[in-house]
C-alpha cells in the first residue's frame, strides 16, 4: 500500500488534475476519462475482491453488464432520478451477488472462478433470449440520466458525478484493509484453515468482498450505460471479464492505485493507439505487455511504483534499503 | 420418440463429448506436470486451424501439408509457452496464480494475433469427412464424428497405458516430487517440455477438427473450452480418468437437453447444471474439505 506520505501528494494532485480535465478536454475526450473512471470503479470492487480477500473471479463484467441494463430500464420504464437509480442498483446487484454467493462460496479457487463463469454466461443468455427487455443481440440505446433541475444530458455532469463516485471508492477500498473485515479478508487469503481456527468466518468475510464487489461493478454499470449511450451483451461477456482480471493483475491487485492503472489500461491505452493510427497493434501488443509485466513485475506496476517511492524515501542514511 | 434419433442424439452427444475430452487431456497433462492451469490450450487448436486455412485458402500447400504445418506450430507454441513462462515461474519458486495470468496473457495473445494477421471474418474450412455420411437405419452419421470417436478412445486407450510405462511413470514422478524423481534420474525439464508439446499437438488437433466441423474465426474454440474446463474443474484436474467421463457426460447433458428443450437451451442448461452440483454436492465429493496443505 502506498503509505500517507504519498498519499498527500498524489490526492492534491488528482483532484488539480480531474478539476482541470473538464476544461482541457474535448467532448471525445471527456467521454474517454469517464469511461475510465467507471472502470476504476469496476476494478477497485475486483481489487476487494481479489487483491484482498484473494478470490478468482470470472463474473465482473457480468455485474457491470447487470448494472448497466437495470440502469437504461429504470431510468427509461420508470423515470427514477440518478442517486435512487444507483440505490436500486445497489440493491439489485447486491442481492444477486448474495444468491450466486450460495454455490460460489461454499467452494474456492478454480471453481469459485467457475461458478462466477457460469453466471457469467447465463446472464449472457439471458440478455440475447429476452429480447423484449434487452433488446436481444443488439442490445439497448440508454437515455441521459434523470438528476432533478440538473441537466443530466451534459457530459460534464456525468463526468463529475463518475469522479466523485471513483474517489468515494477509492476512499473506501483504501480503508478496507486496516479494518477488522479487511484483515479478515488477507487472514482468508493468507490461509483459510488457520483463519478458521482463530474464529474468522470465511463465508462472512468472502460474502462481504463478493457483495462489495459486485455493488462496485453495478454502479460502473450505471455509468457506463449513460456515458455510451447504447450497451449490447458481448461488452459484459466472459472476454470483458478476463481483460478486468489482467487489468488489475497488471495495475497491482494489492493496491487501490493499481485499479487506476489498471483503468488506464483498458480504457486510455487503445484509445491512444486509435488516436495515432495504430489500433492493431495495440491488440497484439496488449497480450505481450501484460506477459512481460507479470514476469518482470509479478506484483504488478502499482507494485513497482511503491516499491521505488519507498526505497527512496528511506535511502537518506541507510545503506541499500 | 424412436430409439433411432435416441441413438442419433447420443452418438452425436459422444462426438461432441470426444472434442472436449481430447482438449482437457492435454490441460490435464499439463496441470499434472506443471501445475499451471492452461487458458491457451483453446487458442492454440484455433492458430493451428487458422495458419492450416491461410496455407491452403491460399492455395500455396496442399490440405494435408497445411494441416502437418498447423499442427506443427501449435505444439511449438505449447511448448514456447512453458520454456518462456511456466519453467521460469516455476523455479523461481510456487506458482501464486501467475499460472493463469500466463496463460490468460497467451490465451489473448493468440487471439489477438489471429485477429490482426488473419482478419476476423468467419472462414469456412475444409470438410475433412464431414461431407462423407454414412447411415444405419435411420441414424445419420459423417465419417468426421466417426474419425473424431474412434481416435479418442485410441489415444485415451494409448494415454492410459502410457501412464503405466516408463516414461509415464517418470511424468508422473516428476508431477508428484520433481526433487526425488531428478534423484532417480529422470530429467524433469525434459518431460515437462515433451508434456507441453504433446498438449500441444492435442490441442491442434482439436482445433482443425472442429474447424472442419463448422467454421474458422478466432473465437470458434471457446465453448469447447469453456466445457473441457466445466469437466476439469468440476471432476479435479489432479485426476485424469473422472474429468474425461464427466466432459462425455455434460455433452451427452448438453445434447439431449438441446433436443428436448430447444437449441438455445443447451448452454443455459450446462451453466444451471454446474451451480446446481457446486450448490448441492457433499464437500467431500469436491475436495473442499479444509485441511492443511503444504
Amino acid at each position: 500500500m502506498l503509505n500517507r506520505r504519498v498519499a498527500l501528494t498524489l490526492v492534491p494532485l488528482v483532484v488539480i488534475l480531474a478539476s482541470a480535465a473538464p476544461v482541457l478536454l474535448n467532448r471525445y475526450w471527456l467521454f474517454l476519462v469517464t469511461t475510465l473512471l467507471a472502470y476504476v470503479i469496476a476494478l477497485i470492487g475486483l481489487k476487494v475482491l481479489l487483491g484482498d480477500a484473494g478470490q478468482f473471479s470470472l463474473g465482473q463484467a457480468a455485474f457491470i453488464g447487470i448494472g448497466a441494463y437495470s440502469a437504461a430500464v429504470i431510468t427509461e420504464r420508470y423515470s427514477l432520478a440518478l442517486p435512487l437509480e444507483i440505490l436500486a442498483v445497489m440493491v439489485i446487484c447486491g442481492v444477486i451477488a448474495a444468491i450466486i454467493a450460495i454455490p460460489a462460496l461454499r467452494v474456492s479457487g478454480l471453481r469459485f472462478a467457475l461458478v462466477t463463469l457460469a453466471f457469467g454466461e447465463l446472464l449472457q443468455w439471458f440478455l440475447r433470449e429476452n429480447k423484449n427487455v434487452t433488446g436481444g443481440e443488439q442490445g439497448l440505446y440508454t437515455p441521459p440520466m434523470l438528476l432533478g433541475p440538473i441537466d443530466g444530458k451534459s457530459q460534464l455532469t456525468l463526468y463529475v458525478v463518475a469522479l466523485v463516485l471513483a474517489l468515494i471508492f477509492s476512499v473506501l477500498a483504501w480503508h478496507i484493509p486496516s479494518t477488522k473485515v479487511g484483515r479478515a479478508m488477507a487472514a482468508i487469503r493468507e490461509s483459510p484453515l488457520a483463519a478458521e481456527s482463530v474464529g474468522v468466518s470465511a463465508w462472512r468475510t468472502k460474502l462481504f468482498a463478493f457483495v462489495f464487489a459486485a455493488i462496485a461493478a453495478g454502479i460502473s454499470g450505471v455509468l457506463i450505460a449513460h456515458v455510451s449511450g447504447s450497451i449490447s451483451p458481448t461488452s459484459f461477456g466472459l472476454f470483458s471479464s478476463i481483460y478486468l482480471v489482467v487489468a488489475i493483475i497488471l495495475g497491482g491487485a494489492r493496491f487501490v492505485f493499481g485499479a487506476w492503472i489498471g483503468a488506464i489500461y483498458l480504457v486510455l491505452v487503445p484509445a491512444l493507439f486509435t488516436t495515432i493510427g495504430l489500433d492493431s497493434v495495440y491488440v497484439v501488443l496488449s497480450g505481450a505487455v501484460l506477459l512481460v509485466v507479470i514476469m518482470v513485475f509479478p506484483t504488478g506496476i502499482a507494485g513497482v511504483l511503491s516499491r521505488a517511492m519507498r526505497s527512496r524515501q528511506n535511502s537518506p542514511g541507510k545503506v541499500n534499503a | 420418440m424412436s430409439i433411432d434419433s435416441a441413438i442419433q442424439i447420443t452418438l452425436s452427444g459422444l462426438a461432441t463429448g470426444s472434442v472436449s475430452a481430447l482438449l482437457l487431456l492435454g490441460i490435464l497433462m499439463i496441470f499434472r506436470v506443471s501445475r499451471a492451469v492452461n487458458f491457451a490450450q483453446g487458442q492454440l487448436g484455433m492458430i493451428a486451424a487458422y495458419v492450416a486455412y491461410a496455407f491452403f485458402a491460399a492455395e500455396v500447400l496442399p490440405v494435408w501439408l497445411a494441416i502437418i504445418i498447423g499442427l506443427a506450430l501449435a505444439s511449438i507454441l505449447s511448448l514456447l509457452t512453458d520454456r518462456i513462462f511456466i519453467e521460469r515461474l516455476a523455479s523461481r519458486g510456487a506458482l501464486g496464480g501467475q499460472d493463469f495470468v500466463v496463460t490468460l496473457g497467451v490465451m489473448l495473445l493468440l487471439t489477438a494475433a489471429a485477429e490482426t494477421f488473419l482478419g476476423t471474418q468467419t472462414q469456412s474450412f475444409e470438410p475433412l469427412g464431414n461431407d462423407v455420411l454414412f447411415e444405419f437405419r435411420s441414424v445419420i452419421l459423417n465419417a468426421n464424428q466417426i474419425i473424431i470417436l474412434i481416435a479418442t478412445v485410441v489415444i485415451l486407450i494409448t494415454f492410459a497405458f502410457f501412464l503405466r510405462t516408463r516414461p509415464g511413470v517418470s511424468m508422473r514422478a516428476s508431477a508428484i516430487n520433481p526433487d526425488l524423481a531428478r534423484s532417480f534420474g529422470v530429467n524433469v525439464s525434459r518431460v515437462k517440455a515433451v508434456t507441453w508439446a504433446v498438449s500441444g499437438l492435442l490441442a491442434g488437433t482439436v482445433g482443425v477438427i472442429v474447424a472442419s466441423r463448422l467454421s474458422v474465426d478466432p473465437y470458434y474454440m471457446t465453448p469447447f473450452l469453456i466445457s473441457a474446463f466445466v469437466a476439469g474443474i468440476i471432476g479435479g484436474l489432479d485426476r485424469f480418468a473422472i474429468p474425461i467421463l464427466i466432459a462425455f457426460g455434460l455433452a451427452l447433458y448438453q445434447n439431449w437437453s438441446a433436443y428436448l428443450f430447444g437449441a438455445t437451451a443447451g448452454t443455459a442448461s450446462l451453466f444451471i447444471l454446474v451451480i446446481v452440483l457446486l450448490a448441492v454436492l457433499p464437500k467431500r465429493f469436491l475436495d473442499e474439505r479444509h485441511e492443511a496443505r503444504a
